[in-house]
């Protein structure tokens, strides 16, 4: 794509994600004794290893050759388990200080006992033990005191107490993060922004996931003020569609590129949704208490349970809010609460008369022929 | 040898047949369908029917059901990759051949994550298909092997909460009174219950595993009735006089072998004939032991939180799991521990092979892992089994022999 301004943000994403060691290394030279804090997607509330002096950087795995980490974890088990396995047992994480799992699935529950079993002596293994149902005030109460022993934890690993006032000043870069992340989506929705493809959204969002907060807000601050938003109209090609299924595990950028080689432009996605949907939290009274309800009030995705906010609602809304003309569902292989929605969302979208496809994927791209023909077909059908 | 069947056996089958035929059958009775580690207690005391789906696919699948009614979910669109169970059920629910006539229609869920997230998704799904409410019941995983207070304290306040939306389910006010007494009850079983485990642990076996999964049901259905306290008070009685004559259930117990996670139902008698051509007798299993806990009548809200939260594996670390299999496996004098790698269920398979590891270690007898499915006849090979664990014997024996040549 033409816009200069996003080129130059995205180069600064990719080449920090080509080597996470190095941009680790350096943040932690100009900051001696500072930790480093992993944590698995969906969800973990980053703002509190943020306020305990912390680097926090997402643990995605990635398509590495799997072969130690299959005397831990079976091979029916999604791509991510198994690759972030292995990324351990080869000592890519021994960087990190600490790593943090949020609850979202049976197989990350188990995966993280394997590593606090195993993997203990390398770095503080634990969890942020999150409620899976989002619709009752016992799961906020709840929620603000397990965030206040992660806190407790967090701030031994780092020998410093985690104040208010820190806690509050991350709040703010991370809301400010987030907010700039939806400008982001809004821009692309624009003429000047429609050029950006589903790959180059992941790329830049995933550096929110390694950059330290602040540095992070900063390239997107720059960004926007460089490219002057709507001033650059780039020609918009393709059949606006949504993709559904891309909170946890993430597909090689090379499968994501076939969606715009097969004439399909992705308008609205949930790629690092988790990390993305708790939108602003609020800043007056216990920082605790108001991660703990934003991450209640926050978007219902497979893994998380709320009565009143079904997923397939979201969805609609996301079609509906990018006029886009269908839905494509990608579903992580062996992630049985991705599976268990597509009877579902399929229900749902045919109810609408909204045309969806569904598609599985690993990390690893492997053949992406019959991928690109099923994302033609696709394409043909929604002309 | 012929084994005697247990005289309790047709004391159990005559009270489920008559649970699954009254269920949902008198009018004023309202309906929960509820998960197999939710403390249903709470919907038996306010005089609800309760059924428990799990249970209920796991009875279909001993009777070869399984296949035919995963084949009805899957053309329906079901995944594949979904819990064989929630398979099974939903081809029930789309009308396929169930047992005892399908199940009754449910009036509320009562869904607890205890055992799993699988349980959430099936559910909301059956939820959507009834238009019906689902109470959630959020329990923590205890990744540190105890149940922190604010879990606990979470977990209270679910109750009660689930509490007021029964009394509006049913219209009449909770009695807190009833609530204690189907504690009490379900207490009662659950100790005759575990003494009868106790005593299924002596050597020579006083009953193999299939029997004592035979008589399994009530403890999982019916608990908080009188119905269960007898069926459990009668196996006691009929294991202690076997254990007191010395009765040989298996009769010559050439290798005790331990079963660990859910059993493939459709082919477990199959397996432990196959056992018994060699002198194996499964006599224990660690699945068992999901039904048992410490609750008190005088605080049944903290101890149902509590014991429901931890009495089961699955949801408890690998660490924990660990010791508490080895002490099961330990209690059985076991020689050898076969672990059935589930495919649908990741609850209670991920962490297998450090299990695998640490029981050889510590106990120092052969594990096999053997693959296979709790409902799902096509993730089962019946070759690949037998002779997985034809080798496991022969492992078992290896190691007799290099014992008796190190003594």
């Amino acid at each position: 794509m033409s816009n200069e301004a996003f080129s130059s943000l995205l180069q600064r994403c990719s080449e920090a994600l080509a080597d996470r060691r190095s941009y680790i290394e350096t943040w932690k030279a100009r900051r001696p004794g500072a930790k480093v804090v992993g944590y698995f997607p969906t969800y973990v509330p980053t703002e509190l290893v943020i306020a305990a002096g912390a680097l926090p950087v997402g643990m995605w795995g990635g398509p590495v050759a799997v072969s130690r980490a299959n005397a831990y974890i079976q091979q029916y088990t999604c791509s991510i388990v198994r690759s972030t396995t292995e990324y351990a047992l080869k000592g890519t994480f021994d960087i990190l200080d600490a790593a943090l799992f949020p609850p979202i699935c049976d197989a990350v529950k188990l995966v993280s006992s394997i590593w606090n079993l195993d993997f203990s002596d390398r770095f503080l293994v634990d969890m942020v033990n999150l409620p899976e149902r989002l619709d009752s005030t016992a799961s906020v109460e709840y929620l603000g005191a397990e965030l206040q022993r992660v806190g407790d934890t967090l701030a031994g690993l780092c020998g410093q107490p985690i104040t208010d006032a820190a806690l509050r000043a991350a709040i703010t870069s991370c809301n400010r993060m987030r907010s700039l992340q939806e400008e982001l989506y809004r821009w692309r929705r624009t003429a000047a922004g429609a050029g950006v493809s589903l790959a180059q959204m992941q790329t830049v969002l995933q550096a929110g996931t390694l950059f330290d907060s602040d540095e992070y807000v900063a390239l997107l601050e720059a960004f926007f003020a460089a490219s002057g938003l709507a001033t650059s109209a780039g020609k918009v090609r393709g059949l606006p569609v949504v993709v559904t299924g891309l909170p946890c595990q993430q597909p090689h950028a090379s499968f994501l590129d076939v969606f715009e080689s097969s004439g399909l432009r992705v308008v609205n996605d949930d790629l690092f949704l988790g990390m993305r949907a708790c939108g602003q939290i609020a800043m007056d009274g216990d920082p605790y208490a108001n991660i703990a309800r934003a991450f209640t009030e926050s978007v219902a995705l497979a893994t998380r349970y709320h009565s009143q906010r079904p997923r397939h609602e979201f969805v609609l809304e996301q079609v509906r809010a990018a006029k886009a003309k269908g839905v494509v569902l990608l579903i992580p292989k062996f992630c049985e609460a991705e599976w268990f929605d597509l009877r579902y969302l399929k229900e749902q979208l045919a109810q609408q008369s909204i045309p969806c496809i569904s598609l599985d994927f690993e990390e690893d791209p492997g053949s992406l022929g019959a991928v690109q023909t099923r994302l033609e077909a696709f394409a043909e059908t929604l002309a | 040898m012929t084994t005697k069947i247990l005289k309790t056996t047709a004391l159990t089958q005559s009270v489920m047949r008559d649970y699954y035929a009254s269920a949902g059958k008198t009018t004023c009775r309202k309906v929960a369908w509820a998960t197999a580690i939710m403390p249903a207690e709470i919907a038996t005391a306010a005089g609800m029917d309760v059924i428990f789906p799990e249970s209920y696919s796991a009875s279909c699948s001993g009777k070869n059901l399984g296949a035919q009614l995963i084949d009805i979910a899957e053309a329906a669109g079901q995944s594949q990759e979904t819990c064989s169970y929630t398979r099974a059920e939903l081809g029930v629910r789309l009308g396929g051949p169930g047992l005892y006539g399908g199940l009754p229609r449910p009036d509320v869920l009562l869904c607890c994550t205890s055992s799993c997230t699988t349980v959430l998704k099936w559910f909301a799904d059956v939820a959507r298909h009834f238009n019906c409410e689902m109470i959630v019941i959020d329990m923590p995983f205890n990744f540190s092997g105890k149940i922190t207070e604010h879990s606990q304290r979470y977990i209270v306040k679910q109750l009660q909460e689930a509490i007021r939306r029964i009394e509006a389910v049913t219209g009449e006010p909770y009695d807190m009174e009833k609530l204690s007494q189907a504690v009490a009850l379900s207490q009662e079983a659950g100790d005759y219950y575990k003494k009868c485990l106790e005593l299924g642990t002596t050597k020579p076996a006083p009953m193999t595993t299939i029997d004592i999964l035979t008589n399994l049901a009530p403890i999982t259905c019916m608990r908080g009735t009188q119905a269960a306290v007898d069926v459990y008070k009668s196996l006691y009685e009929e294991l202690s006089e076997r254990v007191a004559e010395g009765y040989a259930a298996a009769g010559e117990e050439r290798y005790r072998i331990v079963w660990d996670n859910i059993p493939f139902w459709f082919a477990l008698g199959k397996t432990v004939r196959f056992l018994s051509e060699f002198g194996a007798v499964l006599v224990g299993a660690t699945y068992l032991y999901h039904w048992v806990r410490e609750l008190d009548p005088k605080a049944p809200l903290e101890t149902l939180a509590r014991e429901f939260a931890t009495s089961i594996t699955l949801n408890q670390s690998v660490a924990h799991k660990i010791d508490k299999i080895a002490a099961i496996v330990k209690s059985y004098q076991a020689d050898g521990l076969i672990i059935h790698a589930n495919r649908s269920c990741k609850a209670d398979s991920l962490g297998a092979l450090d299990l695998q590891r640490e029981i050889t270690k510590r106990l120092g007898i052969p594990v096999v892992m053997v693959d296979g499915d709790h409902t799902d006849p096509r993730a089962y090979s019946e070759g690949v089994v037998q002779t997985r664990i034809q080798a496991f014997l022969e492992a078992i024996d290896a190691a007799r022999e290099s014992a008796a040549t190190a003594a």
